[in-house]
């Protein structure tokens, strides 16, 4: 038989432990949000190194050209990521919060921000070089009256490095394959010097420097003979396309 | 009077006429009688009444027979056609003038020296065939015209021949279109022109030939246009057009064949074959009615003057012209217009209500006597008998006729004529082998009037001087003792009484209010002889004495008059009329220049019209101002005259004139025949004869009977009129306190009459029949007939005191029969006093959880407020409880509960509060009170059983008769019934749960040991814990905080244990459990430390209900979190991005 203040004691005992489960209750919320938030950054973090990883490839595996230096400095801070043990995390969070590591990612953000811009730079460069040669390929093609490159490999290959390239959608082996065949097109294509020296009757100096401007090398007037010079003015089509700077 | 043969076939009484002697000289039709019968059974006709009659001078109203024959003689040979049209009731005498005027016109027996040259020709009503018609135009002029007759022809041969000559001659009949007369006359669908003609014909060929009055059928009438329309076009059209159309040709077609050729021509040849023989003929049609289809030639030709050369007098049955003349006239214009154009007189022998003029009480007894008078001189039968008994009437006598006369009627109407009285009356009643009264009584042509005797006599005394008694002049009314010995009527000696007419017997009719009235007739100038007139009960009375200036003149004859020479000088006299206790004087002025006011009638009817005309020395004065009782009433035309409708109440009128400085007066009796009886009423005379007749059958014989709801209207006023009868209430009371049980049906008490009527309701008192009754039934009678209470005590006595002991016995047994009623839906011993204790009882119980019986419960008012917790009948019962109803229905009749306690337990109520100044019926009360507590239980379980399926709902309980606030009695019965079976339903188990709940959880912490204080803390601390937890609703929450605030004082913890104790193992039934149910509603709300322990243990049940639950440490706990989980996986995940970077 239970007295009235027996009861009263364990009511007042049942009243204390509902308290402490309260105040337990409220820190696993606090500590579920912070980890949220953490999460949240790993989670942004890994879709740029994502990012950085598809670019690079591009250009190491496709394009053939080295690393830009800033992915190795990513790989180096990731690690500190990477092997962070869970069981310090939670005890993290119990003394106090994730600041730290939330810091960590951000920064480990930016530097794969920067990487992706080295990257894409390169790729600038790349697509640069590829619009001169399809540019003069075009007017040698006119200078020659010859049709040896296509119209289609020009616009195929502007179309590579300006977008196919940079599709983060299109596996690093597709492209690769793309831009070899593209790439083994453009090297079958040759101008026809003989016959169009023989037709317009021209020295072998004259060829050589339009082979020269052909190749978008740059010719120095002073280097070049007045015969020359004459030659190629004469040739009605070389008058009309050759752009000559002094 | 009683023992007396009542058997009618044992009457024997001698005839002194033969039967065939009589169908000699009583026959529907004048000129069925030969010249010489109809001579002596001829009374002159002098009341004609004239509409105008032209050659006659003067305007005056009436004419007599012989003014009117004297203005049709005033025509010479040459004279264009003179008409006078004679209109009248059929049987009004119309017949009759016209033969007088045949008599007396022309011929051999002219009695007017001067007119030789004037011939009737009289055409009956039965000589209307064309045949007849002309044969009677030609007999005076030797003339011989042969016409064939329709009578002896083939209907169908006849029929078909008309029908062929309109379908042939369609095209040629001008005024209708030829279709439509081929569609009407063609032999096709199931209404033929052929038939209608054929059907018509045979009727006119029945008729000619029967001896009947039926007038002779038209060939084609309206109804058979109507019925031919409809089937020859779909639709009734052309009534005014086709039809006149077809009707002519069909007469022409006939006329043709007849041989009579064009009627009209033959009319005109023959007028002009009179003037040639310096003949006027007069032509006297009784009834233009019943002249066929030759009507319109033959009124075309009176009515076109210069056609001919002829007087005529044209009878017509009142109302005919109405319908008809127009048609028969083919008069487009107004026909009354037309008439007055070209007649000479419009004469009339009946007022507007069918009476006919010349006839009034005193010509028909005088009639009857002409027709007795040769009857009996001409019967071989000659019984002797006493005549002078019978007036010279015998079998009848003079009151036997005026009474048969005054109740004349046919189908229902009012049609005093000669005819039908000597029909249908005296003729009937001579053939009869029952005495003339026997047939009377039975007869379909006389009114039902009531017996003016004591119903008490014998129905064949009843009858006796119902027909030939004349009332005397103390009241009573007397049969010359003659008449009961002809019929061998028994009669008791001491009835027998002897007057100045011989032995008489007298009997007892209660007393009448008779009055002796005179009148002087004659000029009242200096010499002249004057006749003086009395009249008792609006007849004239023989052997009344006049006395001028206190000199004998002399006694008045049977017909009521005396003569007297007037002084020969200006003078005034004084005039006295005396008969045994009765007497009148009047004054008469006598000067040498006489102004009179002569009125039409002596004697006015409500509703008549009465013409005065001035005359000053016998000259009549125009612009002469009429006054009659003072008020100006109109001023006399250029003829002397003014008509008035004077409204009638008063035994007679006044009227005066001034003129010349000489006054004039004239008295005219009026007779009202709704004054002759004790009470007022807007019911016609007839029928208030008729529904005493049948009354008076009623009480003798207890027979079903039309008007028996005049007698229940008197005996509920007069029920009322002495008491409430349908309240019931404490006798003894000495003033009406509270609300009485009233038997509400209508709103009167239902009355049945034995035998007669039964009320239908539920409870009745029935009035048994017998002429035991008579006395209090005929004060009943009286009042059910007037407007305003009792019957004047002067015409029908009435003994107040029996009258009053009636109504109380009478009430006395419908209010036992009310008790009864109720008292047998109740428990054994429950009467109507128990049933109001119990009620009451009943509603303190419910509503208060009492169970003590005293004057408080029976006669307080329940206070509104009337407990200070919540009701338990609300609170622990949901509303579609069986027990809220009942209880609901039990205290809609709070008030009338209490109000019927009052009217039934107080001797005197009180204006005052707290039943100041009431007297309380102590006995009754107490007795009632005590009753109940003994069966207190037993009530309340056969109150169960009330069934009040044959209580009637006009039981009600109000304040008085007419308040329209009332409580159904059945319905008070019925909710105590439903209240009594709900609280036996009552159960502690299921009802009183939740106490004995509460009394646990009280009890599991009551501790006694603990002070106010220490139960303070522990319900402070496990209130702050059951704040802290999430276990009780916050309403919980506040009540207990409420309650701990309320923790002040010493907590009543002796008292809680008490309680405790009583309510923890309650098993208590019926009222008593409504008691502790209501008890216990009061501990909640009074008894504080019931809610502390109550409240506690509420505390306690919940937070014991409650577990804290999860004791997982932090790192645990993160473990399990979702986002511990993803955050692992971005980490391998970036750890494998790693490796392939």
């Amino acid at each position: 038989m239970v007295t009235l203040k027996e009861k009263t004691e364990s009511i007042e005992k049942k009243q204390r432990d509902h308290n402490r489960n309260e105040d337990l209750d409220d820190a696993i919320e606090t500590a579920d949000e912070k980890l949220t938030d953490y999460n949240q950054e790993l989670s942004d973090l890994s879709g740029k190194l994502k990012n950085l990883h598809h670019r690079s490839e591009v250009l190491t595996e496709v394009f053939e050209q080295e690393e830009v230096p800033s992915v190795d400095t990513v790989r180096e801070n990731i690690l500190q990521i990477a092997e962070t043990n869970p069981e310090d995390l939670v005890d993290s969070l119990n003394k106090g919060g994730l600041d730290s590591q939330k810091k960590t990612a951000r920064d480990l953000k930016r530097s794969t921000d920067d990487a992706i811009d080295d990257c894409i730079d390169k790729l600038d460069e790349i697509k640069k070089d590829w619009e001169t040669r399809t540019s003069t390929a075009e007017s040698i093609s006119q200078i020659t009256g010859d049709d040896g490159v296509s119209a289609g490999l020009i616009e195929d290959i502007r179309q590579f490095v300006r977008f196919n390239c940079r599709k983060r959608s299109s596996s690093v082996g597709e492209l690769d394959n793309e831009w070899k065949g593209l790439k083994a097109r453009w090297q079958k294509t040759q101008v026809n010097w003989e016959s169009f020296q023989s037709q317009h009757n021209l020295s072998d100096e004259t060829i050589t420097i339009l082979k020269k401007l052909a190749d978008d090398e740059s010719v120095s007037l002073d280097s070049t003979k007045s015969e020359t010079v004459a030659e190629l003015f004469e040739v009605a089509a070389l008058r009309e396309n050759l752009k000559l700077s002094i | 009077m009683s023992g007396t043969g009542d058997n009618r076939d044992d009457l024997e009484f001698p005839q002194s006429w033969n039967d065939d002697v009589v169908d000699d000289y009583i026959k529907p039709e004048s000129q069925q009688k030969s010249r010489e019968q109809f001579i002596d059974t001829h009374i002159p006709i002098d009341q004609i009444e004239t509409e105008w009659l032209k050659p006659h001078p003067g305007v005056r109203e009436f004419v007599s027979q012989e003014e009117f024959r004297d203005a049709i003689l005033q025509s010479d040979v040459e004279d264009d056609n003179r008409i006078f049209i004679l209109q009248g009731e059929t049987g009004s005498g119309k017949s009759q003038l016209c033969q007088w005027l045949g008599y007396q016109i022309g011929g051999q027996n002219d009695s007017h020296g001067d007119n030789d040259q004037h011939v009737a020709l009289h055409v009956s009503r039965s000589e209307t065939r064309i045949k007849d018609i002309l044969e009677i135009f030609t007999e005076p002029l030797d003339m011989d015209v042969s016409t064939k007759s329709l009578d002896g022809l083939d209907p169908e041969k006849v029929a078909g021949f008309i029908r062929e000559g309109i379908y042939a001659m369609a095209e040629n009949i001008q005024g209708a279109d030829t279709d439509d007369l081929r569609k009407l006359s063609a032999d096709e669908g199931s209404i033929t022109l052929r038939g209608i003609l054929e059907e018509n014909i045979e009727e006119y060929q029945s008729v000619v030939t029967s001896d009947g009055e039926r007038d002779l059928p038209d060939l084609i009438n309206d109804r058979d246009y109507r019925d031919l329309a409809m089937d020859a076009f779909g639709a009734v059209r052309g009534r005014n057009s086709i039809f006149p159309v077809l009707r002519d040709e069909i007469h022409n077609i006939l006329s043709r064949h007849l041989g009579v050729g064009d009627f009209r021509v033959k009319l005109e040849e023959l007028s002009q074959k009179y003037v040639e023989e310096g003949i006027r003929p007069v032509l006297i049609c009784e009834d233009v009615t019943t002249f066929s289809f030759l009507k319109q030639d033959l009124l075309d030709h009176l009515f076109q003057l210069d056609a001919g050369s002829l007087d005529v007098v044209l009878g017509w049955t009142t109302g005919w012209e109405q319908d008809n003349l127009d048609r028969a006239l083919g008069a487009s214009n107004n026909v009354q217009t037309y008439m007055e154009e070209r007649a000479e007189g419009y004469l009339s022998t009946t007022d507007d209500s069918g009476r006919a003029h010349f006839l009034d009480e005193n010509v028909s007894v005088e009639l009857v006597r002409k027709y007795m008078s040769v009857i009996h001189e001409n019967s071989e039968n000659r019984v002797h008998t006493e005549q002078s008994a019978y007036d010279n009437l015998y079998p009848f006598n003079s009151n036997f006729i005026r009474r048969a006369y005054d109740n004349l009627v046919d189908r229902g109407d009012e049609r005093r004529t000669p005819r039908l009285l000597l029909i249908r009356v005296i003729q009937e009643c001579l053939n009869s082998y029952d005495p003339p009264f026997v047939t009377a009584e039975s007869n379909p042509y006389l009114k039902e009037f009531p017996v003016e005797i004591d119903l008490g006599y014998d129905s064949v005394h009843k009858t006796i001087s119902k027909w030939y008694g004349k009332k005397t002049l103390d009241g009573n009314v007397a049969v010359p003792i003659e008449v009961a010995e002809t019929f061998n009527v028994d009669y008791e000696t001491e009835w027998v009484r002897e007057s100045e007419s011989g032995s008489e017997i007298v009997y007892d009719a209660g007393g009448f209010d008779l009055s002796l009235s005179m009148s002087l007739d004659g000029t009242r100038s200096p010499g002249n002889e004057i006749s003086f007139r009395a009249n008792v009960d609006n007849q004239r009375q023989e052997d009344v004495m006049f006395t001028v200036d206190g000199e004998e003149v002399g006694k008045t004859d049977g017909s009521g008059e005396v003569d007297f020479v007037l002084p020969n000088k200006e003078t005034e006299i004084t005039v006295t009329a005396e008969k045994q206790s009765l007497s009148t004087t009047n004054s008469y002025e006598i000067a040498p220049d006489t102004l009179d006011i002569n009125p039409s009638k002596k004697l006015v009817e409500p509703g008549e019209n009465l013409r005065l005309t001035v005359t000053y020395n016998g000259e009549k004065i125009e612009d002469v101002e009429l006054v009659e009782s003072g008020q100006p009433v109109g001023e006399t035309d250029a003829s002397g005259t003014v008509v008035v409708s004077p409204e009638i109440n008063g035994d007679s009128l006044k009227y005066e004139v001034e003129y010349e400085g000489l006054n004039a007066r004239q008295t005219i009796e009026t007779k009202d025949p709704a004054r002759e009886f004790p009470v007022n009423t807007e019911l016609s005379p007839d029928e208030v004869k008729r529904r005493e007749t049948e009354y008076q059958s009623w009480v003798s014989q207890g027979e079903e009977y039309d008007s028996s709801d005049t007698l229940i209207d008197g005996a509920v006023s007069v029920l009322q009129r002495f008491d409430t009868p349908t309240e019931l209430r404490n006798p003894n009371a000495l003033s009406n306190a509270g609300d009485a049980i009233y038997f509400d049906r209508g709103d009167h008490i239902p009355i049945s009459l034995q035998g007669a009527y039964d009320s239908q309701a539920s409870l009745s008192a029935e009035l048994p029949f017998g002429i035991d009754n008579s006395e209090i039934y005929k004060v009943l009678f009286w009042t059910g007939i007037g407007e305003d209470g009792l019957p004047d005590s002067s015409m029908v006595s009435t003994d107040y005191d029996k009258l009053r002991g009636w109504a109380n016995d009478i009430v006395g047994r419908f209010r036992e029969d009310m008790r009864a009623t109720i008292e047998e839906c109740l428990p054994d011993e429950m009467g109507i006093e128990e049933f109001i204790v119990y009620y009451r009882f009943l509603i303190h119980n419910t509503s208060c959880g009492r169970m003590e019986i005293n004057d408080e419960i029976v006669l307080a008012e329940l206070e509104s407020q009337y407990v200070d917790y919540d009701s338990p009948m609300k609170k622990r019962f949901n509303e579609t409880d069986g027990i809220r109803e009942a209880y609901g229905d039990l205290m809609m009749n709070k008030t009338a509960s209490r109000e019927l306690a009052k009217s039934f337990f107080l001797l005197k109520g009180g204006r005052g509060k707290d039943r100041e100044g009431w007297f309380v019926d102590r006995d009754r009360l107490d007795s009632a009170m005590e009753t109940v507590r003994v069966n207190r239980d037993r009530f309340l379980k056969e109150s169960m059983q009330i069934d009040t399926s044959d209580l009637p709902a006009a039981f009600r309980v109000k304040s008085s008769r007419s308040a329209s606030k009332t409580a159904p009695l059945d319905r008070m019965l019925e909710a105590m019934r439903e209240t009594a079976r709900e609280i036996i339903n009552l159960d502690y188990l299921n009802d009183a749960d939740h106490v004995s709940e509460d009394a646990e959880r009280v009890n599991e912490w009551f501790d006694k040991s603990l002070k106010t204080e220490e139960i303070k803390q522990e319900f402070k601390t496990v209130l702050d814990a059951v704040d802290d937890l999430p276990v009780a609703n916050k309403e919980d929450v506040v009540e207990w905080e409420k309650t701990l605030k309320e923790i002040d004082g010493k907590l009543a913890l002796n008292k809680l244990e008490s309680e405790i104790t009583h309510f923890k193992d309650i098993e208590s039934s019926g009222s008593e459990l409504v008691s502790d149910l209501h008890a216990f509603e009061s501990t909640l709300e009074n008894l504080l430390a019931w809610n502390v322990y109550n409240d506690l243990g509420e505390m306690i049940e919940e937070v014991d209900d409650y577990n804290p639950g999860n004791e997982d440490s932090f790192d645990k706990r993160v473990r399990q979190l979702d986002s511990y989980t993803k955050y692992q996986t971005c980490q391998n995940k970036i750890e494998l991005q790693l490796e392939n970077l």
